[in-house]
């Protein structure tokens, strides 16, 4: 068993930043775009060593989005 | 006579105008979307504010300018008599303090309405995701600082 985090920042201007901890390569987008939606606007994606390496178990990826 | 002069302010606004004539002691005894008549009294009558070209434009007798004190078609409704030179000054500062207090007013109020339209924006956001995040499995821990709204999601794969 092992455990998926996503931290959310929600600013006073609506945009949004996100981090994911315990998601396997680029599963962590996916876990955002089900929980922010697929039409989310993501301005910038700062993906971590792990996210290239599929074999590992903890990935950390920085996602940050933005609505107009 | 017509007369035309020369004001350093642009009257556009009929509010803040009308707010300027009676800051100076003149009453408006009428108004339309065009027309702004003071209890200025003239040759010709009531002085007018008329308004032309995108601007207000004030109708008088220029008579009233060269004679001064001496004209004789003001006694009647007025303490004081100022020529129109000088009385479209006054106007003209009153004028520019008010429309500055509207610019500044508007601003303000267009501010509030950014403001709110952001914190419905914040807030149904938050509940979107909230509710996402439930039907996806994830305990979903709230807090707010600063007006930040931090959301920590966490779930249990197996």
């Amino acid at each position: 068993m092992s455990e998926q985090r996503i931290v959310i920042e929600i600013n006073p201007d609506g945009s949004i930043i996100a981090e994911t901890d315990g998601f396997k390569g680029d599963l962590c987008i996916k876990a955002l775009q089900d929980i922010l939606g697929k039409d989310e606007f993501f301005c910038s994606i700062k993906p971590s060593d792990e996210f290239y390496q599929e074999t590992k178990v903890v990935e950390d990826t920085t996602i940050k989005a933005g609505r107009s | 006579m017509s007369s035309v002069v020369k004001t350093n302010t642009m009257f556009v606004d009929s509010e803040c105008l009308i707010d300027a004539i009676k800051s100076t002691g003149i009453l408006v005894t009428e108004q339309s979307e065009n027309r702004i008549v003071t209890s200025r009294v003239d040759y010709y009558g009531a002085e007018t504010f008329v308004f032309e070209n995108g601007r207000f434009v004030f109708m008088h007798d220029s008579t009233a300018n060269r004679m001064g004190n001496r004209y004789p078609w003001n006694r009647s409704n007025l303490k004081e008599w100022k020529d129109v030179g000088v009385w479209l000054k006054d106007v003209g500062i009153a004028y520019d303090k008010a429309y500055k207090a509207k610019l500044e007013r508007l601003a303000e109020e267009e501010r509030c309405r950014e403001e709110e339209r952001l914190r419905k924006l914040v807030e149904s956001r938050t509940n979107e995701i909230v509710a996402k995040a439930e039907e996806e499995g994830y305990y979903v821990k709230k807090s707010e600082r600063d007006g930040k709204i931090k959301l920590v999601l966490v779930r249990s794969v197996y």
